[in-house]
Parts: structure tokens; C-alpha cells; sequence
């Protein structure tokens, strides 16, 4: 399981060379769980506290105008995907959850390249941290 | 006969306040959304923009309910900004789904905290905001 949650990490963050995931039908729950794990993993290291609205704005304006193209992710949506990530309820409720989880994504791949999170051990350390988020979450 | 078509600022007049039921299929679709976009922002700069974080954000959720499914609360709070001046607020939005939001928030605006005078006192600068944003109106492809 761990092997292929962390090849879909790879490629969700971007990592030199790594290939273009191509999900099977039983893996989607699994995927699920790790990109949200992914962006909780992402965010904890980003912010030291809840953040603010404003907080939430200055990063989602940072990895538009420096990380991925910026017709590919709404600066309003960007910024309450994030605040919903702290429990902020009902403000992406009528969104897809695809369309969410497409964003966190995004948003993950930028916290990892403003945090100047390079290939190789501290990536991979990266993904540890995922998948302990994702067994502890098994666990409850 | 039909009468002559209105102008702006006697089509602003028809959303400040909003009143519904108005037959405008035989106005200039161009300038009724001119009309709606200038009473927009004339209300959103006035009564919105001072709102604060959680007060704005509930009032995007009722003013999506409103219309349950058209378009999403996020929307509504995009529109807002893009009234505000924010030229990026918009990306990637789909504006047939965008539509409905000028007259949804008049609405709510209406029945909440925007009198019927006051709605009447922002028909000047609606009016001046509908002749600005009028001409570019000329490129939306249709």
C-alpha cells in the first residue's frame, strides 16, 4: 500500500522524474486519505498557527504567482481550501470534492517548494510523515 | 406598441431596489447587464466592502442558497472582489455560472440590511459605474 501512496506523493509533489500516477479503482479511497494527509502534513509545516484569512490569502497569492500557473487555481477557492483544512466548516461544502482535492494538491506541491523541501532524503522524509498521518488515522 | 428601450440609468433603476418580474427581453441585454453590474458594485463597494471576514462569508452562503446549485458560495465571494477591483478574483470561474450572482445578492441585500432608500441612493454611482464598465461589455463572446 505505503508503495504506491508514495508514488502518487512523488508525483503530486513533483519530484524529478518521478512518473505519472495512473490510479487503479481500489486505490481512490487510499489516495483520498493521502493527499489530505499530504496537505495536513504541508500546512503544519508551513503555518505555526491556525491561520488567518489573510494568511490563508498571502499563500495561496505565493504559490499562484510563483509555483504553478495561475489559471489553474482561483485565488478565492485556493484561500478557503486552505482555511477548511483548520476546520472552517461550510466553506467549500458545494464544491466537488475532486475539485478540492485537485487543489490541496496543488497547494501541497507549492507549500513543499516554497519550504525548499529538495529531492531526496528530506522529500523522502516528507513522505514517512504522510504515511504515519495516514496510519495514525487508520488507527483512530 | 412596446415601449422605446430604457437607458441605464432607468434600467439601474429596476435593481435598486431589485424588482423582480420585470419583463426586459426587449431591452438591450447589454445594457441590462451593465445595469445589474453597476448596481453590483455600487452596493457591494458600499454595504459589502465593510463587512467583516465571517459576516461577508455567511452572506455569500445565503446569497448561494438562494439559488441552491447554481453557483457556489466561493463564487459569490469572487464576484464580490472582482467588484471590488481584484482583477484575479475570477480566474478560472465559470461566468454562465457567474450570472445570477448581481441580482442574488441585490435580493438578499434587500431584505436584510440594504432600505429602500438607501438602495435608491446608490442609483447615482451605480449609474456612473454602468457607463464605465459599459464598452468592454461590447467583447464578452456570446
Amino acid at each position: 500500500m505505503s508503495d504506491s501512496v508514495k508514488k502518487f506523493l512523488r508525483w503530486t509533489l513533483g519530484v524529478e522524474g518521478a512518473p505519472k500516477f495512473e490510479p487503479t479503482a481500489e486505490d481512490v479511497k487510499t489516495l483520498m486519505a493521502a493527499g489530505i494527509s499530504l496537505f495536513a502534513v504541508t500546512l503544519d509545516k508551513y503555518f505555526d498557527d491556525d491561520p488567518t484569512p489573510a494568511q490563508a490569502a498571502e499563500l495561496a497569492t505565493k504559490v499562484r504567482q510563483t509555483w504553478v500557473q495561475p489559471e489553474g487555481l482561483n485565488p478565492v477557492l485556493a484561500e478557503r481550501v486552505i482555511l477548511n483544512a483548520y476546520g472552517d466548516e461550510d466553506l467549500v461544502d458545494d464544491v466537488p470534492r475532486t475539485e478540492v482535492a485537485r487543489i490541496e494538491h496543488i497547494l501541497s506541491y507549492g507549500i513543499r517548494r516554497e519550504l525548499k523541501i529538495e529531492d531526496g532524503p528530506a522529500l523522502e522524509a516528507l513522505l514517512d510523515e504522510v504515511i504515519a498521518v495516514m496510519n495514525g488515522q487508520v488507527k483512530g | 406598441m412596446s415601449n422605446p428601450p430604457r437607458d441605464l440609468a432607468e434600467l439601474v433603476s429596476l435593481f435598486l431596489p431589485v424588482k423582480f418580474g420585470e419583463d426586459l427581453s426587449h431591452e438591450n441585454e447589454l445594457d441590462v447587464l451593465a445595469a445589474s453590474l453597476g448596481a453590483f458594485t455600487a452596493a457591494v463597494t458600499t454595504k459589502i466592502t465593510p463587512m467583516s471576514w465571517s459576516e461577508r462569508t455567511d452572506l455569500c452562503r445565503r446569497v448561494a442558497a438562494r439559488v441552491d446549485g447554481e453557483f457556489a458560495a466561493w463564487m459569490v465571494e469572487a464576484a464580490f472582489r472582482s467588484a471590488e477591483g481584484d482583477q484575479e478574483a475570477l480566474v478560472g470561474a465559470d461566468p454562465q455560472k457567474l450570472a445570477g450572482i448581481p441580482v442574488e445578492t441585490l435580493a438578499v441585500l434587500g431584505t436584510e440590511s440594504l432600505s429602500r432608500d438607501e438602495a435608491e441612493a446608490l442609483r447615482a454611482p451605480a449609474v456612473e459605474h454602468a457607463r464605465a464598465l459599459r464598452p468592454a461589455l461590447e467583447n464578452i463572446p456570446r
